[in-house]
């Protein structure tokens, strides 16, 4: 009983947060987050929806033309957040100092 | 322990198929790294991606050979240089913003990199240059710390590595007929 | 009913599982490496939470349409343009590159010093290694 005892209360656990999940809009539908303000229709017929501006409707329209990217995700991550890609490189440099000096390869 | 370990360390880690094939494959896994890397403006991928898939070349050599003509085709010191110029590549290009007026990595009001039309290669400005020096930070990094964690060595300055210790199973007991 | 409502969540239903077989890795498992193991796992679960979270269906990857070129199509561009077609959403993905990278860090520096921790203890069992005390 001891054994089992983690699995059954994991298995609540996974139950609980499935029924929180339930009240999830379904996978593929335009009305997520990023597309809050989109005004109608279910999946099938979301051509002719309407969409308002969120942060991702303009990086969709906008970012080819304001970086000369055509990778989206590209001009993202290189353009409009180059401080944070360029301390993200900055974080795996400093892992790999951290790496070195607890390790130490030592030269002989 | 340490004979074991010592008459291991000119052995190579896995059988003459593999060996063959890691060898032919490292420049075309190389080569699509590199492609990666420079079409990252223009279809999935970009820096970090071929990186890790150039540093993948390389481990797969050292792990076919063994440490020791993984490490000759990448000194250490070449990692650490490439680790950091791929760093200082990324500070350059911002910095080229600041030095004709605009802001930290400016991209198309500075217009100082070239800017094609969109889906050439040397188009979208900066971020081609900041890709081949992110690609070249994280091959160089990825690459190090795989040989840093395979050329550890128990330190003997521990207090509990002076005793016996059970057994260490290393990269190295991994032979063609399995797990010693 | 149900079943259509199960099957259009399935991918946050296996993030929910996967999540949990992490967390019974990184709590219940006594060795460090697995507790690693754990973690990776809970990290993997978060990844496709948020890149689930992405998907329009149907909807064109982001970089197929953009720019004049033999791979763009210039009618879905029209239509983009337009609004009236809903683009996969980018910045998960561009938020994903971000959190794998910083989970690589931690995942080689807390691998380094479970190697110190072997050397000076002898184990990588966290019951021995509180019962050894320095």
């Amino acid at each position: 009983m001891k054994k089992f005892l983690p699995a059954i209360l994991f298995t609540v656990f996974a139950f609980s947060m499935i029924i929180v999940i339930m009240g999830f809009n379904p996978i593929g539908d335009p009305h997520l987050p990023g597309y809050a303000d989109f005004v109608s229709s279910p999946i099938s017929k979301h051509q002719v929806v309407k969409q308002a501006d969120s942060i991702a409707l303009h990086y969709n329209r906008h970012a080819c033309s304001d970086t000369g990217a055509m990778d989206i995700i590209a001009a993202i991550i290189f353009d409009y957040r180059g401080y944070d890609t360029l301390f993200e490189t900055t974080v795996l440099f400093t892992a790999l100092i951290g790496v070195l000096s607890i390790i130490g390869v030592k030269e002989s | 322990m340490s004979g074991q370990k010592d008459k291991k360390e000119s052995e190579y880690w896995s059988g003459i198929v593999i060996q063959l094939v890691s060898r032919i494959m490292c420049p075309f896994i190389i080569m699509f790294g590199i492609y990666l890397i420079t079409h990252g403006h223009l279809t999935p991928g970009g820096g970090f991606q071929g990186g890790v898939t150039i540093a993948a070349s390389f481990i797969l050599f050292a792990l076919a050979f063994n440490k020791k003509e993984g490490r000759q085709m990448v000194p250490s010191f070449w990692l650490k240089c490439g680790a950091s110029g791929g760093i200082l590549i990324y500070i350059g290009v911002g910095l080229a913003g600041i030095l004709l007026g605009y802001n930290f990595l400016a991209n198309k009001v500075a217009g100082i990199f070239p800017r094609g039309l969109p889906g050439e290669l040397l188009s979208s400005g900066s971020i081609f240059w900041i890709n081949i020096g992110v690609g070249l930070a994280v091959a160089s990094i990825f690459t190090d710390l795989f040989f840093s964690f395979l050329e550890e060595r128990p330190d003997e300055t521990c207090l509990k590595t002076k005793q016996e210790l059970p057994y260490r199973r290393r990269w190295s007991d991994v032979d063609r007929n399995g797990l010693k | 009913m149900l079943i259509e409502t199960v099957l259009s969540r399935i991918d946050y239903i296996v993030t929910v599982i996967l999540f949990c077989i992490g967390l019974y890795a990184l709590i219940i498992k006594p060795n460090l490496i697995k507790k690693l193991i754990g973690m990776n796992v809970i990290e993997t679960s978060v990844y496709l939470f948020f890149i689930a979270s992405a998907d329009v269906r149907l909807g064109p990857a982001s970089w197929q349409w953009a720019g004049p070129s033999e791979i763009a199509d210039a009618a879905q561009a029209a239509r983009v343009a337009a609004g009236q077609v809903a683009l996969v959403n980018p910045i998960p993905s561009a938020l994903i590159l971000t959190a794998i990278v910083v989970s690589i860090s931690v995942t080689a520096i807390s691998l380094a010093l479970s190697i110190k921790i072997y050397e000076h203890y002898g184990t990588l069992d966290t019951r021995k290694i509180m019962r050894l005390k320095g």
